[in-house]
């Protein structure tokens, strides 16, 4: 078997800013104006400043292709191939100010090979052991050099961000009991070569500047055992599964200490943790109700995902993490006849916060408001609340 | 006919003037100052006494090279759109006299009110490859221009890096360079006076006045530094007359001994409350002695959840406010250092230090310097004899630059302030 694709990818982006200052900095409320649009302002730059680097244009292209054998023989089916990616992903500044990298592009070509061995003793029952090589490319934006000031941080690209190389090893047991039954489990191995984390950086002259960005900080490995079980008792089913990852990450971090002399200076250290955005923990259960002679579909489903990092520091052991959570909605749907389907669903029952904190805290923020985590300093936790749709569907 | 033999004349003493020193490698004819029209782009050489150099776009000092500015050398940055900065990315050395200073400013006619917070010109933008930065005897006025994304501060990633920030009157970075500023007048500066991010630092005999519009520290001291600020008189600044931080993770940690400055109605002028006078924070190393603190809207005033480092001092300063308020913002709280040996009082008007010639009452946010004002001390002032000299400057031995001159931190004196008595 052999296929292909080709895609083309652009984006033109315009991003224009002024300074402007009050007039008169002294100005007070209720005094000098009481409205708004009574400030008068002064701008600093009235030529503006479209030269910043969010004024690209930015192209990717792809061209990939696969080629691949099957053998039919059973009990044993082996499967494999090789898929050849070509990336060509291009960004120009429109107005180059002087940066390093006013235009930049990645260009590669990657082999990922592939090799599936599939044995069924009998109907109900599949080993399964895999190997194959994936490609994690950056994204359209994140190559660009971009800057944004943030409300935190300032954001910044990263041209000489690299693609993330995995190398796969899955192993698996799989088990039919009856149509709609399974049970599974697996093992999994990943390499990832340079994987793509988010962290806070500082700037390279004004350490002062702190800065947010994406960027290749060595290797990983992802080692796991995963389980997964659908079972019905008459109208009734359960599904539920789990992942275990051990995920483990060397980098350098910054680490403040006092030398001999007693003064303050920043070394570099190694820390290993867990992959940025690697939960070690990840289950999934539902109940599920489907009476087809009826027409009712029904399903209640939690899952939790346990703590992760959520952007890595630049500093040793402070770590931004989120807090494990558990998701729980509904939905149900009741097929009216002559095409009409009624169905309603509601999302984040628990109204589940995301909370992000440090897994540390200091005296220093014991008077800060809402710092109601033992241990821990709060960084931010956002309610998105319970939503709810109900509908009718027609089908044609 | 007449000026045209004029200007051929002066054509011809200039080449006679420079065939002599070629031939003899000894100039003995003093050269007629003459004006440069037109100078822009990279500079390096010496810039001969007493010319006059209009600068019409940017200046750069490239890497590897140096500019001498002699004494009495006027640099005239004249292009008022262009807003030209100077960007030094080998050395620099502004070597003017008491009694020819180097100039860096602008042409007469704009020295107006309107202008009175500069921005007509950038500033001295000094690369971390700048090993050697000199100001001495120069007056430094009308600064401060915001950038854009055609300043070439931008472009090399100097200072913010980033549009729309007016830029210092001088940007050092090299945190294994020198910089010494000394006997040098900063005014009608638009924002930050010296914003310094590196190297073993003299800033000594100094004037900074009108400084900052809306924002702004006259001296701005960051990690990587090393600094003697001794016997500067500022006047008004928006802010803070010295912020002193460790912030950016350089090595040194930032240490800074201040001692004998004067500084006057600083503060005010911030919308928003911050400093006034001298502010310390984020673990900056800060030894602060025989400060004259008139009239200013804080004392030395730290962030406590970001404070400075535990081996820093304060003693023997002088705190003077004519207003309750000037008062109360020296009163030592966990937001307001407090010092030992300090002349202070809780009584408005008390230890007045008996300028020479300053009303006392002047209002608090005044930023124009009355250039009759003399802020030495009568004999009867209070600060007289109350300072101190037991401590250790950084550079009393000196740093010495490749020209072959030292500068040595000017020794302490007992008469708080940077002036002494008349």
């Amino acid at each position: 078997m052999a296929g292909g694709l080709y895609r083309d990818k652009q984006r033109t982006n315009f991003y224009n800013n002024y300074t402007l200052r009050p007039s008169n900095p002294f100005a007070q409320y209720g005094i000098d104006f009481t409205d708004y649009n009574q400030i008068a302002w002064t701008i600093q730059n009235p030529l503006g400043s479209v030269a910043s680097a969010l004024n690209y244009d930015a192209t990717e292209k792809t061209a990939s292709g696969y080629l691949q054998f099957r053998t039919v023989d059973q009990p044993l089916e082996v499967t494999g191939g090789v898929r050849i990616e070509h990336t060509d992903q291009r960004y120009a500044m429109k107005f180059p100010i002087g940066e390093d990298n006013p235009t930049g592009s990645q260009i590669y070509t990657d082999v990922l090979p592939s090799l599936h061995f599939r044995y069924r003793p009998n109907e109900q029952t599949n080993w399964r052991l895999s190997y194959f090589r994936s490609l994690n490319r950056p994204g359209f934006f994140e190559i660009v050099p971009y800057r944004i000031v943030n409300e935190e941080y300032q954001e910044r690209g990263n041209p000489s961000l690299k693609r993330a190389i995995a190398d796969n090893v899955d192993l698996r047991y799989e088990f039919f009991p009856r149509p709609m039954e399974q049970f599974m489990v697996g093992l999994f191995y990943k390499h990832i070569q340079d994987p793509i984390e988010y962290t806070l950086q500082k700037d390279a002259i004004r350490g002062q500047d702190l800065y947010y960005g994406p960027g290749n900080f060595g290797n990983a490995t992802n080692l796991g055992l995963e389980v997964d079980a659908i079972k019905y008792f008459r109208q009734w089913g359960v599904k539920g599964n789990y992942t275990y990852t051990n995920s483990s990450i060397t980098t350098p971090k910054s680490k403040r200490i006092r030398n001999a002399q007693g003064d303050l200076e920043t070394i570099t250290v190694n820390q290993t943790r867990a992959l940025y955005g690697q939960s070690a923990h990840v289950a999934n259960l539902s109940l599920l109700y489907k009476d087809t002679e009826h027409g009712w579909d029904g399903q209640l489903a939690a899952s939790y995902t346990g703590g992760r990092i959520n952007t890595v520091s630049q500093f040793v052991d402070n770590d931004l993490y989120q807090k494990g959570f558990i998701q729980m909605d509904a939905s149900a749907e009741k097929r009216l006849g002559h095409g009409f389907l009624l169905f309603a669903k509601a999302n984040n029952l628990l109204n589940t916060p995301t909370e992000i904190f440090i897994n540390n805290a200091s005296s220093k923020n014991s008077d800060v408001p809402n710092q109601d985590l033992s241990g821990k300093t709060l960084i931010r936790r956002d309610f998105y609340q319970r939503s709810y749709v109900l509908g009718i569907r027609y089908k044609l | 006919m007449k000026q045209v033999f004029i200007i051929a004349a002066l054509s011809a003493a200039v080449l006679v003037g420079c065939s002599k020193s070629d031939d003899t490698n000894n100039p003995i004819v003093t050269p007629t100052p003459v004006v440069k029209e037109a100078v822009s782009g990279d500079v390096s050489g010496t810039w001969t006494k007493g010319n006059t150099y209009k600068i019409t776009g940017h200046l750069q000092v490239p890497a590897s090279t140096s500019l001498v500015i002699e004494e009495g050398v006027n640099v005239v940055f004249s292009d008022s759109t262009v807003k030209p900065e100077l960007i030094v990315k080998g050395n620099l050395y502004i070597m003017g006299t008491s009694a020819n200073p180097v100039k860096l400013t602008v042409p007469d006619a704009w020295k107006t009110t309107a202008n009175q917070w500069g921005s007509l010109w950038g500033g001295i933008i000094a690369a971390p490859s700048c090993a050697e930065l000199l100001i001495d005897n120069a007056i430094i006025e009308y600064g401060g221009a915001v950038t854009t994304e055609s300043s070439p501060s931008v472009k090399a990633g100097l200072y913010k890096a980033a549009a729309g920030n007016h830029v210092p009157a001088v940007n050092y970075s090299n945190v294994n360079g020198k910089l010494v500023i000394v006997n040098s007048r900063l005014n009608n500066q638009n924002e930050d006076g010296f914003y310094i991010e590196g190297g073993k630092v003299i800033i000594a005999n100094n004037k900074i006045y009108t400084q900052g519009v809306s924002g702004g520290d006259a001296i701005n001291i960051k990690s990587g530094v090393q600094a003697d600020v001794a016997f500067n008189m500022v006047y008004s600044p928006n802010t803070n007359a010295l912020k002193l931080s460790n912030s950016g993770d350089r090595v040194p940690q930032a240490y800074v001994v201040a001692y004998n400055n004067t500084i006057v109605n600083a503060g005010w002028r911030r919308p928003t409350i911050k400093g006034g006078s001298i502010w310390v924070e984020l673990r900056v190393r800060a030894e602060l002695y025989n400060n004259l603190l008139a009239n200013d809207r804080f004392g030395v005033k730290r962030d406590p959840k970001n404070a400075e480092d535990d081996r820093s001092k304060v003693s023997n300063n002088l705190y003077y406010g004519a207003t309750q308020d000037g008062v109360t913002g020296f009163q030592p709280s966990t937001e307001i250092l407090t010092g030992t040996n300090d002349v202070i009082s809780k009584t408005v008007g008390d230890n007045d230090p008996k300028f020479v010639n300053y009303p006392l009452t002047t209002d608090s946010k005044n930023a124009i310097f009355n250039t009759a004002w003399d802020f030495r001390l009568q004999a009867s002032s209070p600060a007289i004899g109350k300072g101190t000299t037991s401590f250790t400057r950084l550079y009393a031995d000196g740093i010495s630059f490749a020209n072959g001159t030292l500068y040595k931190s000017p020794a302490p004196s007992t008469t708080i302030g940077a002036f002494g008595t008349n």
